[in-house]
């Protein structure tokens, strides 16, 4: 019946209802952050930084796991995962999830979604920030767990230079790696890094508040201290150094934004095929693209400091060629390969499938919001339109929008190819409308606010200025009506996705 | 408005705009379309697909290399002003800055993470660095005289946006 390892396709759907029902708590507080910055409401400020953090952090997490899991899954067709291994993870990932949901509602944790050091310490209490410092833990060791254990069984199978599609370098493709696994090979080594970021950042954090009482930890918070100052060309370990903590806040940070895409890529090579009845194999162009994605996915990561200007000139420029880098194996063989897909799927079939429309629209979704990033990523740009809602504008493109939409379109394949749950309902049409008007407005007040310098993360506009305050307002209220179209599409499309989930767990 | 960002979002606007030509041209012309045909085609003009974005890419490189704000690629400031952000203020050791001259804003922090984002009288951001604990930016800028304001532009904390303040460029 299916090609894929049932149960592995079962934990995939608990982990996406995880996800989905995340984000309406999540979006909701969306919503409720544009209606204060539209004036209609006044909410304590600390109350919205908490919300802004919980709304950043969490979809954040979700939205990598969501693909993380879903390409797992459907790597079963080549590979034996480790299913111990999957459930081991889920776990630690959704105490940790719940974890960090508790810990900044109940204490009131605003730190913003990557939490620069050393603002943790200002505004938050010492227990609140080690249960949330732990929970955040648990999630990284959950998902560096999944990550280790998709390196093994991928290698177990094909051998490490082959994961890596390196006999295509010489045009040697007698053996046959799938892109799922090559892709998933290149984000899981990725992901590693960016747990290891991670975890040296929470662990200098923990460290401050626990030196005093644990001496073996003060060995550990010493050893990642130094390390971590030193990577960054300071030798001191008096204490974590704030742009060295900046440093690995985003080789964490951007890296696991843009791993959850290449996750969702390693699922669209997988998927789109039974759409399109066209071959999408590896081949020397798709081997060298995500070879070299590796690379610039970690080097890129210093366009987030080019306001910085004590960061090493060098590094600054490194940041910005390898964001250039990027685009241009990701759209001559990834975008590319897919629009083909998409085009032979509505060739080839006399109806359209509203399924590969949606993971057009991801495509779509990622190019456009990677353009914007791309622009940020250039110094003099960035100069203008850092930390303006510019920069809310493109994540929202291809991780709010992009992702969120291919994880549903992933969701509905593996119910419908794989469980037999029948789906060809008129409400993925209409669902797909009402949510892409909704995104259209609401991203559309995020860019429009980058270009008329609009800061992000502001409670309120009215002391900006200029005419700025009344700018400010007039586009959040756009934003909530696209939000509120959101929210309606969203939940037909959650309720539709959710029930169908429930029968086969009730089936058994 | 700024050019440079008018630019810069124009050019966004432009490529955003293809993309979706592209995606309605892949809906309607599929229809009745040949899959072998499109895939010939691309495969065909990977090449120059591939010329074509590198040079862009490397020809959009050098050029921004001339608006690089940072102060190896600036004139010597003939004047220092200190800015230290503590939250939820900036001290400024002068409000009055002279205009037309090359002045170096040395700007540090004392607490957490800032940015000192400056806005014309018009409400468009003109200039920002980074305010970071123990490290001092240094941002060196021409001004036009008239009233400049200082918003911040880093979270950093539930008051970072009311962390705002002013200075006049006098001529
Ligand atoms: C109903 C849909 C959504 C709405 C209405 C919404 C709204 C917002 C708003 C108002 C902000 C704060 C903007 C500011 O800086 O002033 C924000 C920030 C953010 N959103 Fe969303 N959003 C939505 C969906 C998503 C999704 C699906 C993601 C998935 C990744 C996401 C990720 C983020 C992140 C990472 C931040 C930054 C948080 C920070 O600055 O620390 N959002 N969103
Ligand atoms: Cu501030
Ligand atoms: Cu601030």
């Amino acid at each position: 019946m299916s090609e894929y390892n049932i149960k592995d396709l079962k934990i995939s759907l608990i982990l996406v209802s995880f996800v989905l029902s995340t984000f309406i708590l999540a979006g909701s507080f969306g919503i409720l952050m544009r209606t204060d910055q539209a004036n209609l409401l006044s909410l304590d400020p600390t109350f919205f930084y908490t919300i802004l953090t919980f709304h950043g952090l969490l979809n954040v997490v979700i939205f990598f796991l969501a693909p993380f899991f879903i390409a797992r899954a459907l790597l079963t067709r080549y590979v034996y995962v480790n299913q111990k291994i999957t459930i081991i993870s889920l776990i630690l990932i959704v105490f940790g999830a719940f974890g960090t949901m508790f810990s900044l509602l109940a204490g009131n944790m605003a730190l913003g979604w990557y939490f620069l050091y050393p603002i943790i310490f200002y505004d938050s209490t010492e227990e609140f920030r080690i249960i949330w410092d732990l929970s955040i833990l648990s999630l990284g060791f959950g998902i560096l767990l999944l990550a280790l254990d998709n390196i093994r069984s991928i290698v177990k199978k094909y051998g490490f230079t082959k994961s890596l599609a390196w006999h295509y370098f010489k045009g040697n493709i007698s053996e046959e790696l799938p892109p799922i696994a090559l892709i998933s090979m290149v984000s899981s080594i990725a992901t590693i890094f960016a747990a290891f970021a991670g975890a040296m950042v929470i662990i200098e954090f923990l460290g401050k508040d626990l030196l005093s009482n644990t001496p073996v930890f003060s060995a550990i918070y010493s050893v990642c201290t130094v390390v971590s100052n030193a990577m960054f060309g300071k030798i001191d370990p008096a204490g974590p150094d704030p742009l060295a903590m900046k440093n690995m806040t985003f080789m964490f940070g951007h890296t696991l934004a843009n791993v959850s895409m290449f996750f969702m890529m390693a699922a669209v090579y997988e998927v789109m095929p039974y759409y399109s009845s066209r071959q999408w194999k590896t081949s020397k162009l798709v081997a060298i693209a995500w070879n070299l994605a590796l690379i610039y996915v970690l080097l890129a990561m210093f366009h987030h400091l080019y306001m910085d200007f004590v960061q090493p000139l060098a590094l600054q420029i490194t940041g910005q060629i390898f964001s250039y880098v990027s685009p241009v194996p990701a759209l001559l063989v990834t975008i590319f390969g897919a629009l083909s897909q998409v085009y032979a799927h509505r060739a080839t079939n006399q109806s359209f499938h509203m399924l590969p429309m949606y993971i057009l629209t991801g495509i779509a979704c990622w190019m456009i919001g990677g353009i914007a990033a791309i622009i940020d990523a250039t110094v003099p740009a960035n100069f203008l339109f850092h930390n303006t809602t510019w920069v809310d504008a493109h994540f929202h493109t291809y991780f709010g929008f992009g992702v969120s939409i291919m994880t549903i379109a992933m969701t509905w394949f593996i119910l419908e190819k794989n469980f037999n749950r029948n789906s060809q309902h008129k409400i993925w049409l209409y669902a797909f409308i009402v949510l892409s008007i909704g995104w259209i407005l609401h991203l559309s007040s995020f860019y429009l606010g980058g270009l008329l310098s609009i800061p992000r993360r502001f409670v309120s506009y009215i002391a900006l200025p200029g005419n700025l305050p009344t700018i400010g307002s007039d586009l959040a209220l756009i934003s909530i009506i696209g939000g509120i179209a959101i929210g309606i599409a969203y939940l037909a499309i959650y309720i539709t996705l959710m029930k169908n989930i429930f029968r086969i767990f009730k089936k058994g | 408005m700024d050019y440079l960002r008018l630019t810069y979002f124009s050019i966004w606007l432009l490529l955003a705009i293809s993309v979706l030509i592209i995606i309605f041209w892949i809906i309607k012309d599929s229809k009745k379309g040949n899959p072998e045909k499109l895939a010939k085609f691309l495969s065909k003009n990977r090449r120059w697909a591939f010329i074509a974005i590198v040079i862009v890419l490397i020809l959009s490189f050098s050029i921004s290399l001339i608006y690089y704000p940072y102060p190896q690629f600036k004139p010597k400031p003939v004047l220092y002003v200190s800015v230290v952000a503590e939250r939820y203020a900036w001290y400024m050791n002068t409000t009055k800055i002279p205009s037309n001259v090359p002045v170096a804003f040395l700007v540090t922090s004392r607490d957490v993470n800032h940015d000192f984002g400056i806005y014309d009288e018009k409400g468009d951001l003109i200039a920002q660095v980074q305010a970071m604990p123990g490290y001092i930016n240094e941002l060196i800028l021409t001004l036009k005289p008239g009233n400049y304001s200082v918003v911040c532009l880093e979270f950093c904390g539930p008051y970072h946006f009311a962390m705002l303040s002013s200075f006049e460029v006098i001529t």
